[in-house]
């Protein structure tokens, strides 16, 4: 694929590589911004070359994961002295949406509570809406151990959001239909 | 049931979560150009790097050189000074090393050596002439009283003479008659 093709590709897929980058970085903004910066160099230098073996998003988003495991490695020090919560004040939301985002950070920390492979599992099946197959793809490891933490991260994260009273379901009628009377 | 809602209902927690990540990505075009830069920083890197290995290399390559053309240009007199050096003939071939020690490390200062050398010279041929005259002595007991026939070739008649003289003098007269 031309470099001019794979940048357009690239362009597309932008946004979910971002938010998979998140997911990788657990949440941490400025890592995930180095992380994807990264991944681009790498295919730049002709260190990551797409070689039409799967998806091109499969194939991305493996590269990403790879690249934030490595990063983090290198920067084991500068994570820990990172705060836990994802990070930057400057992205806060405004406080007329304050019950949403607390909602949200009420969920990640659910989602941080899980091991990294259910949690990750989970956020390419549901966020980035792949098929376990693909998702197994990109953490490469087998389709059976993908739906083994398919299965027992939805578990765990059904039991996290009961234990943090997440209650999102009467939230999420009332985004979603707002004149109904529950 | 309650699967299909647990589903549903973190899907539509992931949903929100994607909502909000993506008002808060970055541009793609800023870290295209960050990253293209930083490649094109990584590319003059190792190219100084390339040269600077290559200048070494060349330089090594040269000093070596020069080295061994060095080491191949030095005569033999460099041998003959560390005979001098040693007093007892037995122990010359030990000499070299010390010497040629010596002569490594003063590489440097090549006047000492062309003094060195001049001074060297008379003595070896001194040397040489001493030892070419040289004789064991234990060389007498290797003489015999017999010696001078063993190294002289016999005379006709010889034989004829020697043993005239073992014969009494009245045979002689006979014989001569």
């Amino acid at each position: 694929m031309e470099i001019s093709e794979l940048k357009a590709e690239l362009e597309r897929l932008h946004h979910a590589s971002f938010g998979w980058a998140l997911s990788c970085c657990r949440h941490d903004h400025a890592e995930a911004e180095e992380v994807l910066q990264t991944v681009y160099l790498k295919i730049l230098q002709g260190k990551a070359v797409y070689r039409n073996e799967a998806s091109l998003k499969t194939w991305l988003f493996a590269v990403i994961r790879n690249t934030a495991i490595s990063e983090r490695r290198k920067h084991v020090l500068r994570a820990l002295k990172l705060i836990p919560r994802s990070g930057n004040p400057e992205w806060r939301e405004p406080d007329a949406e304050l019950e949403r985002s607390e909602m949200q950070q009420r969920f990640q920390q659910a989602l941080a509570r899980l091991p990294a492979r259910q949690s990750e599992t989970l956020h390419l099946v549901f966020y980035q809406e792949l098929s376990l197959s693909e998702a197994a793809q990109v953490m490469n490891i087998s389709i059976g151990s993908a739906r083994r933490h398919y299965e027992r991260g939805k578990k765990r994260l059904r039991e996290a959001l009961d234990e943090a009273g997440v209650d999102y379901g009467l939230h999420w009628r009332r985004k979603e239909n707002s004149g109904a009377v529950l | 049931m309650d699967c299909t809602g647990d589903e549903k209902r973190i899907r539509a927690l992931f949903s929100e979560l994607a909502c909000e990540d993506q008002n808060r990505t970055p541009q793609f075009q800023n870290l295209w150009r960050s990253a293209a830069a930083n490649r094109n920083a990584a590319a003059g890197r190792v190219g100084l790097l390339a040269a600077v290995i290559a200048f070494a290399v060349i330089v090594a390559v040269f000093w070596i050189g020069l080295w061994s053309k060095y080491r191949s240009t030095q005569p033999l007199p460099r041998r003959e000074a560390y005979l001098v050096t040693t007093p007892a003939p037995p122990v010359i071939p030990a000499s070299p090393a010390p010497a040629e020690q010596q002569v490594v490390r003063n590489r440097s200062h090549s006047h000492k050596r062309l003094t060195r050398r001049r001074t060297i010279e008379p003595a070896i041929s001194t040397d040489a002439a001493l030892l070419s005259s040289w004789q064991s002595p234990t060389a007498a007991f290797l003489e015999s009283p017999a010696q001078s026939a063993f190294n002289s070739l016999p005379q006709l008649n010889q034989s004829v003479e020697d043993l005239r003289s073992f014969l009494p003098q009245k045979t002689l007269k006979e014989s001569n008659q």
